[in-house]
């Protein structure tokens, strides 16, 4: 006689429990700021090992990403629209949050033309703290692939010139190496401000 | 006597209202906020952006752009396929009548090859759109950003 009605406490405790947990969830989840340009992580994801190259000639690693926010942008420079304009996007987005700014990084995706003395002439022309770097293309394909970053180098015309379809994604890396979330094109300046200022507390 | 003086005046004021007319009838494109953007140093392309009105009854048809500061100059158009921005070279480009066709930044675009010189911020460049009945030319000035 007892048993039905214990079942059915139970029943309805444990349905109390998982809405009240439910209605938690979706407050938490309300509760994060709205992102106008970001998709961001609940659960940051580590970067891959890689080796590439810095327009110093320096390797270029994972520990190298240690220790101050990034913002990672591909491209080459020999693109004539989409980079200059995203880097000077981000030179004015620099200038709005000053030293809390995440340091910008072109990875070209061109290593044919791109050499590191080609890079340490273009990149800084931007803003003098922003960093180019490169790899073989092998270890490019590598680590875009592991990024979810996709580019293909076109094939060169008649005079050898070739353009590379890539992706207008900024991917933010955490002071500890980890991904935090893509902000995707079409943005603008203050739009990345704004998420920036949200994702790193700003 | 008296009717030379006067039929010069009439004469003077037809030329005026047909050149008014002419001015008004003919829709003459018009180019607002051409500019290009600075060279970074050691860059071999360059773009450049404008906007083209087309005041007129019937469609413009754009087929080539012209400049004595550089060897080409093509028109491009950015077009994101999946999560790739492609770059697309178009042949020309169309304007509906009444219509404003911009080339901005992540879009439509002149795509500048073979500069004589690096375009620095400060410098005007002179240029020559070419449609397929007339050609007009406009100058565009040099900036780091867009105005």
């Amino acid at each position: 006689m007892k048993n039905p009605v214990i079942v059915i406490i139970l029943a309805l405790s444990a349905l109390a429990l998982g809405l009240g947990l439910w209605s938690w969830q979706q407050w938490q989840h309300d509760y994060q700021p709205a992102l106008a340009v970001s998709t961001k992580f609940d659960v940051p994801r580590a970067l891959p090992d890689f080796t590439l190259q810095d327009m110093q000639g320096q390797p270029y690693t994972r520990e190298s990403l240690k220790g101050r926010w990034h913002l990672l942008f591909f491209g080459y420079t020999h693109c004539p629209d989409v980079c200059p304009n995203t880097l000077a996007l981000l030179a004015s987005v620099k200038k709005s949050l000053g030293k809390d700014a995440p340091r910008a990084v072109l990875v070209s995706l061109d290593p044919a033309r791109d050499s590191p003395a080609r890079l340490k002439e273009y990149v800084p022309y931007f803003d003098p703290d922003f960093l180019g770097v490169t790899g073989t293309p092998d270890a490019l394909a590598s680590f875009t692939r592991a990024l979810h970053v996709p580019y293909i180098v076109g094939q060169p015309d008649a005079d050898g010139r070739y353009d590379i379809e890539h992706s207008g994604s900024l991917v933010l890396v955490s002071p500890e190496g980890f991904i935090v979330g893509y902000l995707s094109p079409p943005f603008t300046a203050a739009q990345i401000v704004d998420d920036l200022r949200k994702m790193l507390r700003l | 006597m008296k009717s030379a003086p006067l039929s010069v005046v009439k004469c003077s004021l037809l030329a005026m209202l047909c050149a008014l007319l002419l001015a008004c009838g003919s829709g003459e494109p018009q180019v607002r906020g051409a500019w290009v953007r600075e060279a970074p140093p050691g860059s071999t392309v360059n773009a450049g952006y404008l906007e083209i009105h087309n005041p007129g009854k019937t469609p413009l048809i754009l087929q080539g752009v012209e400049s004595p500061q550089f060897g080409a100059i093509e028109i491009h158009e950015m077009r994101p396929i999946e999560d790739r921005l492609q770059m697309h070279r178009v042949s020309s480009l169309t304007i509906a009548p009444g219509e404003t066709l911009a080339l901005k930044p992540g879009g439509l675009h002149l795509m500048l090859f073979r500069a004589a010189t690096r375009p620095l911020v400060g410098q005007t460049i002179p240029f020559t759109l070419l449609f397929d009945a007339r050609k007009v030319t406009f100058n565009a000035s040099v900036r780091r950003d867009p105005p």
